[in-house]
């Protein structure tokens, strides 16, 4: 996938849309030349020579071009932002659907804010990129062009005239969004020393409190800042000059067609309408320059969104294949094999070297050994978050690769040493969003984890904070019963559980897992009933 | 002269007086007179039509540029000030709120807020800044140019003008009712918005949970549903907040008719130029754009008002600080103090007394609350009980302002960006390199090509471990302040490093007290005493009281897990 990619899918999705934004394109740019040729004919044929009764029908006109300019871009507008909407949706769902498929090692080397940015600062680019980037462009180009047709339907010397200076206008324009965008740059790194020296001071309050060095941290602070000010003091300028120089080089322009038709009346034979009008032209043929090179710094903004956006792409996915694999294999007794089984995060340090181990027949096997010794390593490798490098897992002779979603989610029950939830209702976060689950089963859960007093309704928000550590465990217990699933895998126990959760814990488990699989790790074993001992 | 209050708008305005009279001045001048150009320039029309000399056309061109060029000076002046002024701004707010930041209660920082303190500091004090000017420039170039505008039209002609401005009213009417609209629509956005992004970042730290119970698929459903809605409500926001323009021009633009249509007739009976008819003309086009613009000015203070709002507790004025002189010889007293930073590890009855050139160890396993007992004796955190320093209140200490009191090494040594140099100084004058020798950190530092100038990185700290714990000792031991703090500085140092580095510490800071983290036997044997740990119990002793006192004590020390 990539961001190219993903722009050709929603086009080929939504195809009427992309007439529309042709068809506006067109209408914005040939509307925009409409007003000056009404307004040459009502100076020249109506009121110079006097017609008052056509004015007001004219008056009418010129109106009604305004409407329909009005509403055009209201529409341009409109379709901007859908536009721009559906394709940032889109790139997001495929990210995510990324995130589903990527390496686990791409969730140890980044944390989860960094992987968010992606989703945020980048794709944010991308939106500014369509609702003011290319397609303005286009317009602006566009409109450019009929303004210089249009002036030379009036006159082929000014017409030529515009053409001459219009390289002068770009290139004041270009020279100057360019020093912009340079200091800009230069400002937003400041900016970012601004930033780090921040967290810097947060992370380090500690420090700074206990050896009361304030003052040393506040003249370094103050120095960035005095710097940061030095240096947006220069983009301020351009900023400022920039519009005002502009106006200055119109009114020239003005000046210069004005003193040109007057030079000699009868040469070049310039009506007062077409005068007004040619004045209008000008006029408006500066703004779209102005944007054009405000449109052309979006665009590279965007690009560098782009980029990052493709990197993120690139993040290598998991080696699993899909495959179709019936349901029904897994209904009766399943059997769990480890063949031969290597594992390594980098290359030539192996965690676990050549591993072999049967389980069947509802075997409980505790796994114990030294921290590192591989013991999570093999719940990751069962679960198929990681894939062995040599050798194979299979449960039921098929490869823990190739186990899809639906399967894995009746297959599994996994309690993990820390609890996670998704901040959504009591139902969703206990079902984990699983459908057809009645309701009777979870509240049974519930009541079995002796949490059941402390819910009112299945539907409402799970506000975990309000569960100690303790209970947070047993919530997550309270998923497995749910699932009832003939694997369950339990990671160590938390620290912070008190014994007496512990114990509880350990007691429904042997209750309802008898005809299961277990397989967990250090001092859950002790506890749970008729569990073979495996030292790694 | 008297310090104004800097959670005050007004005072920053009132800092910078002159400035804020220049934008006045200036801005005056360019939006008042603004109102001329389109009249100058159809003066030049007129004398076009009325076929006047070159000589007179020539001269009026020249007062023309030249009055534009004035204008746009002060066009230039103005945008230049209102931008000075946003940055002096910033500035004074930023270094505010950093004294605001570093006075901050240690209690009530934490990894949660820790963003939102960030946000308040950079993001909402820039937005603030860049509000002011905003509102600033919207004032003169909304409603002080439509104000200016408007005057000229209606000495043009006052008939016409009454009866358009009927529809700029409804265009800025139009626009006011909408206000509310999208207000809500915005809101709505925000916090679908805010949502959306905590459902990102939740998924992306659940995606290894969800795939090992084969939840992916369900959550990728709800997500894309998230995503849908967070779509229509971003539409909804963005279409009224930002496409209604043309709509609102529409309406201003209805009075375009009678413009033409009065106007026009004016010309015909010859009691107007054709220049005064353009000139009336595009005057009216220009307010009508102002006028379905003039959202943009409640817009703009809306989102500074906000910012300002959250950012303003950064900004209180600090107390003045008092200054504490600890004198004589060092006494340190713990009376019935209970300290913990959650449930787990409780420090609790507390009585202890230490003095000046004794050396502490403090052992223990594993969450038993060493580290937890070091950092309450930097007198940082919420205790109950009293701490003693020579019979002063610690808390209140720290709390103010002392000289050379603590050093403190915590288990994660906190690096600044800068050289060693700073970084064992913290900015004070003294004898960094002596620190750096009895540390050891020297033989390190002879490597590194800049020796002590050598720039270290916060982020991603360009020192081995090691390093960084012997930076911290040096750091610590700076000074020779009365109390020096270590925690667990030993670790990633071979024992023999170890050593001397405790025989330093030993002979040349017998006028400090040292307390010392640390399980290592061979380090402890060496300690006065050591203040050992346990589940709900703590002891003073000799080393080797302790071993033959405490049995917990004499497994550890031999290495031996229960």
């Amino acid at each position: 996938m990539s961001v190219k990619k993903s722009l050709i899918n929603y086009f080929k999705k939504h195809l009427l849309l992309l007439f529309v934004i042709i068809l506006v394109i067109i209408f914005v740019t040939l509307l925009a030349l409409v007003p000056p040729q009404i307004l040459r004919i009502i100076v020249d044929n109506i009121i110079l020579k006097g017609e008052t009764e056509k004015l007001l029908s004219f008056s009418i006109l010129y109106l009604a071009t305004y409407l329909l300019i009005g509403i055009t871009n209201f529409i341009k507008e409109l379709v901007l932002i859908i536009l721009s909407q559906g394709i940032s949706t889109n790139l997001r769902k495929e990210m995510m659907l990324h995130v589903h498929k990527m390496n686990y090692i791409n969730f140890i080397k980044n944390d989860a804010g960094t992987l968010e940015s992606y989703f945020s600062n980048d794709v944010d680019a991308i939106d500014a990129l369509i609702t003011s980037g290319v397609i303005s462009m286009i317009i602006d180009s566009l409109k450019m062009i009929g303004i210089i047709i249009s002036i030379f339907v009036f006159s082929t010397m000014f017409g030529f005239l515009s053409i001459a200076i219009l390289p002068l206008i770009i290139f004041i324009t270009f020279g100057f969004k360019k020093l912009m965008f340079k200091a800009q740059i230069n400002n937003r790194k400041i900016e970012g020393n601004v930033n780090n020296l921040v967290l810097e001071g947060l992370d380090n309050i500690i420090s700074i409190k206990a050896f009361q060095a304030y003052n040393y941290f506040q003249n370094k602070y103050i120095s960035v800042l005095k710097n940061h000010y030095q240096t947006i003091k220069k983009s301020n300028f351009y900023d400022s000059i920039f519009s005002p120089i502009m106006q200055i080089i119109k009114t020239i322009v003005i000046v210069l067609i004005i003193l040109i038709s007057s030079y000699n009346y009868n040469l070049f034979g310039i009506s007062v309408g077409v005068l007004v009008s040619i004045i209008d032209l000008i006029t408006d043929l500066f703004k779209p320059i102005e944007n054009l090179g405000m449109e052309l710094q979006t665009i590279q903004k965007s690009m560098a969104g782009i980029k990052r956006i493709n990197q993120f792409f690139e993040f290598e996915a998991s080696k699993c294949q899909e495959n179709n694999v019936n349901i029904e294999n897994f209904e009766k007794n399943i059997r769990i094999e480890f063949k031969n089984v290597d594992f390594e995060y980098e290359k030539n340090t192996p965690i676990i070297k050549n591993f072999n181990l049967i389980i069947e027949n509802n075997d409980k096997i505790v796994l114990k050994g030294r921290s590192g010794a591989g013991k999570s390593t093999i719940f990751k490798l069962i679960s198929g978050i990681i894939f062995p490098t040599y050798g194979d897992i299979f449960i039921n002779d098929i490869s823990t690769r190739s186990l899809p979603c639906e399967i894995k989610s009746t297959l599994f029950s996994i309690l993990f040493q820390d609890t996670f939830f998704s901040n959504g209702t009591i139902k969703e976060e206990l079902t984990l969003l699983k459908q057809n689950i009645p309701d009777e089963v979870i509240w049974n859960a519930l009541e079995k984890i002796g949490l059941k007093h402390r819910v009112n309704s299945l539907d409402e928000k799970l506000n975990y904070f309000d569960f100690s550590t303790g209970e947070q465990v047993l919530l997550n217990l309270a998923r497995v019963i749910i699932r009832n699933s003939k694997i369950i895998l339990l990671d160590e126990m938390n620290a912070k559980i008190d014994p007496l959760t512990a114990n509880k814990i350990i007691k429904l488990i042997n209750e309802f897992a008898k005809d299961k699989i277990i397989l967990s790790i250090n001092h859950y074993g002790e506890n749970i009933k008729n569990a073979k001992i495996i030292k790694l | 002269m008297q310090q104004r209050k800097l959670d005050k708008i007004s005072t920053y305005f009132l800092n910078h007086i002159y400035i804020c009279i220049s934008i006045l001045i200036t801005g005056l001048t360019f939006n008042g007179l603004m109102s001329l150009v389109p009249i100058i320039q159809g003066k030049l029309v007129d004398a076009f039509f009325l076929r006047d000399s070159l000589e007179l056309i020539l001269k009026l061109s020249v007062t023309f540029i030249s009055f534009v060029i004035f204008v746009q000076i002060n066009r230039f002046f103005k945008r230049y000030f209102v931008r000075l002024l946003a940055n002096k701004i910033i500035i004074t707010m930023r270094s505010q709120s950093m004294k605001n930041l570093m006075n901050m209660d240690i209690n009530n920082i934490n990894a949660e807020n820790k963003g939102d303190i960030m946000n308040k500091n950079l993001g909402d004090i820039a937005d603030t800044a860049e509000g002011i000017r905003k509102v600033t420039t919207e004032i003169f170039d909304t409603i002080v140019l439509m104000l200016s505008y408007s005057i000229s039209m209606l000495i043009m002609d006052l008939k016409t003008t009454i009866i358009v401005f009927i529809f700029i009213a409804l265009a800025i009417f139009s626009s006011s009712i909408l206000k509310k609209i999208i207000y809500k629509a915005t809101l709505d956005y925000k916090k679908e918005f805010g949502n959306n992004k905590l459902k990102t970042l939740t998924m992306i730290k659940n995606e290894l949970y969800y795939r090992s119970l084969g939840a992916s698929e369900n959550y990728q459903n709800n997500y894309e549903n998230n995503l849908n809605n967070l779509r229509k409500k971003s539409i909804k926001a963005m279409v009224f907040q930002g496409s209604m323009e043309p709509i609102y021009n529409i309406i201003a633009m209805i009075g375009v008719i009678f413009v033409i249509y009065l106007t026009g007739q004016k010309v015909i009976n010859g009691v107007w130029q054709i220049g005064t008819f353009s000139a009336y003309l595009t005057t009216f086009i220009l307010v009508a754009n102002k006028a379905s613009k003039t959202g943009k000015v409640f817009n703009a203070y809306q989102k500074a008002k906000v910012s300002w709002e959250r950012c303003k507790p950064f900004l209180k004025q600090i107390d003045m600080k008092e200054k504490y002189n600890i004198s004589g010889n060092l006494k340190l007293e713990l009376n019935n103090v209970n300290f913990g930073f959650n449930d787990n590890c409780i420090l609790k009855n507390l009585n202890y007394c230490f003095e000046e050139g004794e050396i502490i160890g403090i052992s223990g396993k594993v969450h038993m609350g060493k580290s937890t007992f070091a950092s309450l004796l930097t007198g940082l955190y919420d205790y109950t009980g009293n701490i003693y320093v020579n019979g002063v209140e610690l808390k209140n200490i720290q709390k103010n302002e002392t000289e050379n009191l603590i050093g403190y090494a915590p288990s994660n040594i906190d690096i600044f960006n800068s050289s060693i140099k700073e970084n064992i100084s913290l900015g004070k004058n003294g004898d960094y390199v002596q620190a750096a020798i009895d540390s050891q950190l020297s033989v390190d530092i002879e490597n590194f090509p800049q020796k002590y100038n050598q720039i270290i990185s916060h982020s991603t700290a360009n020192l081995s471990g090691g390093q960084q714990k012997r930076l911290a000792i040096a750091r610590a031991i700076f000074n020779y302040p009365k109390i020096i703090i270590l925690d667990d500085p030993f670790n990633s140092i071979d024992s023999l490093m170890a050593k001397k580095i405790f025989k330093n510490l030993k002979t040349n800071y017998k006028n400090c007290l040292i307390f010392i983290v640390c399980n290592q036997k061979d380090i402890l044997e060496l300690t006065d005493k050591v203040i050992y740990f346990e589940k709900n119990k703590h002891c003073l002793e000799n080393y080797k009281l302790l071993i033959n006192k405490c049995n917990s004590f004499k497994l550890l020390m031999q290495g031996v897990n229960e």
